[in-house]
């Protein structure tokens, strides 16, 4: 008896941790999208105000956000300072790729991200900007659907984890 | 292979960059530039003259054999001379030259977009002009005597066409001057005196001198009179009335001023008419003139030194 009652927690429990830790992914995308909102504000204001050319520009914004963010536009501006040749857009993706484990973002907003690269460097100031403005509205966008996501689908995927743990248990018993 | 070659040769694509590195083995003598023109020659210009590159690598005075510069190569150094970034040369680009990290001056041209009859852009590049920047330091200490009297700066404006080192003489006189206890502010319009990286400069231009970069000299003048307190502003190339008129402030604040101009004599700076105010006491007192050195293997900055008055 004590011993099903036991196995019974453990299930319940295990199966509840589980809904946590998936809930976490919703948490961990509107994170990541954050942040590549504060590296983009700040990449515009390296090139508004400070002129920067866009590798300096990068590893400045990279400086101020955190995460894999962090990580992408920092990598992006090495590949820029040490290629000679190498376009923009071919560092972003490259940045991009080399961190694709450890960004959470859809399809969708990384191909947000790729296409700001394209034109990123080839324009007057007045049209970098108004690039990086469009996609930092994007991505503003996109933290919106997240924050939606994570107010509707958390506490769903973490009661879900609980219920489907006492369905098993009660299908055992 | 010198630091400054190597300066210029980090921004050629790779192809290009060990063609170059093996050609300037070949070279004895200073190079002063490197020229790239869409489907013609790559030349390495010395004073001695010129030199085609071969596809081999070695150089010779005969363009027969030389590596023929395409239009992938030109794209790409531009692109690299903009540090992906035209937005942030875009007064440079207008301008028909980028300075590259070192002082190096790469002028370019190209099909110009005009509005207005002002020049916003230059597109479809064809030809790039990189000029090697040479730090000789020494070579005005030849000078000190005429620039330097009884502790204090004469202000001294040196002239010379281009190519001649003006510009290396002016780096060489603020380090000079800096370095005897007097306080000098450089105006570095194109980068190219001082070639600050990252705040640093690259050059040595003395312990007491500050460095306005990028600015108009209209602008960068009085800013640095109230702000830095220089006894003496160095800066290149007085073309316009607005240079002239920055440079009377200095002369009104006592504030001694070593300036450049391109002049091929004495007399025709002299008899120009943008400087026909500017000589006299408290005004420029001495004219170095330079002359162009054919002696490709020589550091030397050959000129002659004129009293306005005399």
């Amino acid at each position: 008896m004590i011993f099903r009652i036991f196995c019974s927690a453990v299930i319940i429990i295990g199966f509840g941790y589980g809904g946590f830790v998936y809930s976490e992914r919703f948490g961990s995308r509107l994170k990541q999208l954050t942040e590549f909102y504060d590296g983009l504000s700040q990449l515009e204001f390296n090139v508004r105000y400070m002129n920067y050319p866009v590798s300096e520009a990068m590893e400045q914004a990279g400086s101020v956000c955190g995460g894999a963010a962090k990580k992408v536009f920092t990598a992006a501006a090495e590949f820029i300072a040490e290629n000679c040749g190498i376009t923009v857009e071919a560092a972003f993706c490259k940045a991009m790729d080399k961190n694709r484990a450890e960004l959470n973002i859809s399809d969708e907003e990384a191909e947000i991200l790729r296409s700001f690269s394209k034109t990123l460097g080839s324009g007057d100031r007045a049209a970098e900007i108004s690039n990086i403005e469009t996609a930092k509205l994007r991505i503003f966008a996109a933290r919106e659907d997240a924050k939606d996501d994570v107010r509707k689908k958390v506490k769903m995927c973490r009661g879900m984890g609980f219920l489907l743990g006492l369905f098993l248990v009660i299908l055992l018993i | 292979m010198n630091g400054r070659i190597k300066e210029v040769l980090n921004i050629m694509p790779e192809n290009l960059r060990c063609l170059l590195g093996s050609a300037v083995r070949n070279i004895s003598g200073n190079i002063e530039e490197i020229r790239l023109r869409i489907n013609r020659p790559l030349i390495i210009g010395t004073a001695a003259g010129n030199f085609a590159v071969l596809s081999s690598g070695n150089v010779s005075p005969a363009i027969g054999g030389a590596y023929i510069v395409n239009e992938t190569d030109i794209r790409r150094i531009f692109c690299t001379l903009c540090e992906n970034s035209v937005y942030a040369h875009s007064e440079e680009i207008k301008q028909g030259y980028i300075t590259i990290r070192g002082g190096h001056r790469a002028g370019f041209s190209g099909k110009a977009v005009v509005t207005g009859g002002r020049i916003e852009n230059i597109r479809d590049i064809n030809s790039i002009n990189i000029r090697v920047a040479s730090e000789r330091i020494g070579t005005a200490s030849e000078y000190a005597k005429d620039i330097i009297v009884n502790d204090c700066v004469v202000n001294t404006l040196v002239v010379s066409p281009p190519g001649c080192g003006k510009t290396t003489l002016l780096r060489d006189m603020a380090r000079l001057i800096s370095n005897s206890g007097i306080k000098v502010a450089v105006v570095d319009e194109r980068g190219e005196i001082a070639a600050i990286y990252r705040g640093m400069p690259q050059n040595n231009i003395g312990m007491q001198t500050d460095v306005m970069e990028d600015a108009p000299k209209g602008r960068a003048i009085p800013m640095l009179l109230r702000s830095m307190s220089p006894q003496v502003i160095i800066c290149d190339e007085i073309a316009t009335e607005e240079d002239i008129a920055a440079i009377e402030k200095s002369f009104g604040a006592g504030v001694g001023v070593i300036a450049s101009a391109h002049a091929g004599s004495f007399e025709e700076i002299k008899n120009r008419k943008i400087f026909k105010n500017v000589w006299g006491k408290g005004k420029f007192e001495k004219v170095i003139v330079l002359k162009r050195n054919n002696d490709s293997l020589s550091k030397m900055i050959t000129g002659e030194v004129y009293e306005v008055d005399k």
